[in-house]
């Protein structure tokens, strides 16, 4: 139908002719009664209460707090945070005794090590070093999935032990997800080397960059590029840029273990967007607020015509 | 590290000020004390986030949560020196996720209207807002009926083309 003719015709301005057309039109399809329901519905929404130049965000009301304070404040707490590890360890770490920094199924946790890098885990993960950390490596073991912002230290190499590889770190920010009988990382920033604990295998990963290994292929796979979001469907975390909306919707369908599908012809709407652990709904309100569109369920399809 | 907490708190920012502002609208009533809860409510978040006291657990329906609460206080405050009528309509209070919903549509709505073309929200606006029939909108403005049609038509097209319906078919859990 005619937008034209329709707008004449919802706001009351369409002559005999154009109103016959529009109701053929509605009566061919029950469907469209709705859709003029909606839209009509949207219509009085919109102009209610709408204003100019109102409720508009303005980040500079943000920001009244001065960054410098905010900065100041975080390097205090990180100091103190690092002498509090510090004197930790040296009242309770009498030498002999590893360390082992643990975190509960349904928490993220972040943690100093001796030398101030910080390792984040998820999960039901398991991190463990020695009193021998730092002495001549920087040598933890890892079961289960951490990321690790390594303090930058040529004379002193970091590695992760897993059950199945070794990562060695030459620069400072990246991921490893491991249990007993696979493993992968990926790089965020800087180089790390991965050797696989049988038979030798090595690589270098450069950012960006990714390897895969597991016990029953032990062939050390590495991938020259690091979709973020391939960590995505394992952990809710997705960061997506510029990607094509049909895609986004494929890895929610993993993710969230759904089919949703997108009409062909919005196939390629773009979207910058990220999602941490949402539930489904509120993901795809988000895109809903991003593209300003209305995605709308099928659960709610039945009613979402009595909105 | 904790720079992503302030991060957070600044998309919230940009992703939710509108809906919470039209959110408060409901409560106060005035777009000026709307605005000004929910800027306030900002302010207090960002100075707790750099004091290092902010853990961002469900923000939303925190900053939900909280906007209402003050627009409720709002209400209460503004009862004591004036008439109840002046006061905004407090909305229903039986179903606040409907009424998020709600509002969080009619944002979107406000962005839609914010990215017409000038001209055509104007004539928007006036058919709309105003009550005004094609031919005193096109009086007012200096153009023919045709334009204000065509403008009107094009409107209408940019909202019907924010409808996109997907279709679920759920083999698994939800959430």
């Amino acid at each position: 139908m005619d937008n034209r003719i329709l707008a004449k015709y919802i706001f009351d301005e369409a002559n005999e002719e154009e109103r016959a057309a529009v109701e053929q039109w509605l009566s061919e399809n029950p469907e469209r009664g709705e859709e003029l329901k909606q839209l009509t519905e949207r219509l009085d929404l919109a102009a209610r209460r709408y204003r100019p130049d109102t409720f508009v965000p303005d980040t500079r009301i943000f920001h009244r707090k001065s960054r410098r304070v905010q900065r100041l404040i975080r390097y205090v707490a990180v100091a103190v945070v690092v002498l509090v590890t510090g004197l930790w360890l040296l009242l309770h770490e009498a030498p002999g005794k590893d360390v082992m920094l643990v975190c509960r199924a349904d928490e993220t946790r972040e943690f100093y090590l001796p030398d101030s890098s910080v390792v984040t885990l998820s999960g039901t993960s398991k991190l463990v070093y020695t009193p021998r950390y730092g002495k001549r490596f920087r040598k933890v073991s890892l079961k289960g999935k951490a990321f690790f912002s390594v303090r930058k230290d040529l004379e002193k190499s970091f590695i992760v032990q897993t059950s199945t590889i070794n990562v060695k770190v030459l620069g400072t920010a990246f991921q490893v997800q491991a249990d007993a009988s696979a493993a992968e990382v990926m790089v965020e920033r800087g180089r790390v080397k991965v050797t696989t604990t049988r038979g030798k295998q090595e690589c270098i990963l450069q950012k960006g960059m990714s390897a895969s290994y597991k016990t029953s292929e032990p062939e050390l796979k590495v991938s020259p590029e690091f979709d973020a979001n391939r960590i995505g469907w394992k952990t809710g975390v997705f960061r997506f840029k510029d990607t094509p909306l049909a895609e986004v919707i494929r890895e929610l369908n993993l993710y969230y273990q759904v089919k949703m599908a997108l009409p062909d012809e919005y196939d390629s709407s773009r979207i910058t967007v990220s999602f941490d652990k949402l539930p489904l709904k509120e993901a795809l309100e988000i895109i809903n607020q991003t593209l300003d569109i209305e995605l709308v369920l099928p659960a709610a399809t039945g009613t979402s015509s009595a909105e | 590290m904790t720079a992503s907490n302030s991060d957070i708190l600044e998309s919230k920012f940009k992703e939710l000020y509108r809906p919470l502002c039209l959110f408060a609208l409901n409560y106060t009533g005035k777009y000026e004390d709307a605005e000004d809860i929910v800027q306030q409510l900002f302010a207090e978040l960002w100075e707790r986030e750099t004091a290092g006291k902010l853990e961002v657990v469900n923000v939303k329906s925190y900053l939900y949560t909280a906007v209402k609460n003050r627009g409720l206080k709002f209400i209460q405050r503004a009862r004591a020196v004036q008439p109840i009528e002046d006061v905004g309509e407090v909305a229903a209070d039986d179903n606040s996720d409907e009424e998020v919903l709600r509002t969080e549509r009619e944002a979107r709505l406000w962005n839609w209207i914010d990215e017409l073309p000038t001209e055509r929200r104007n004539i928007f606006l006036m058919a709309k807002q105003r009550g005004m029939k094609y031919k005193e909108i096109a009086g007012e403005l200096g153009i023919s009926v045709k334009t204000v049609e065509n403008q009107m038509g094009k409107a209408l097209q940019s909202l019907r083309a924010k409808v996109i319906k997907i279709y679920l078919f759920f083999f698994g859990r939800l959430e």
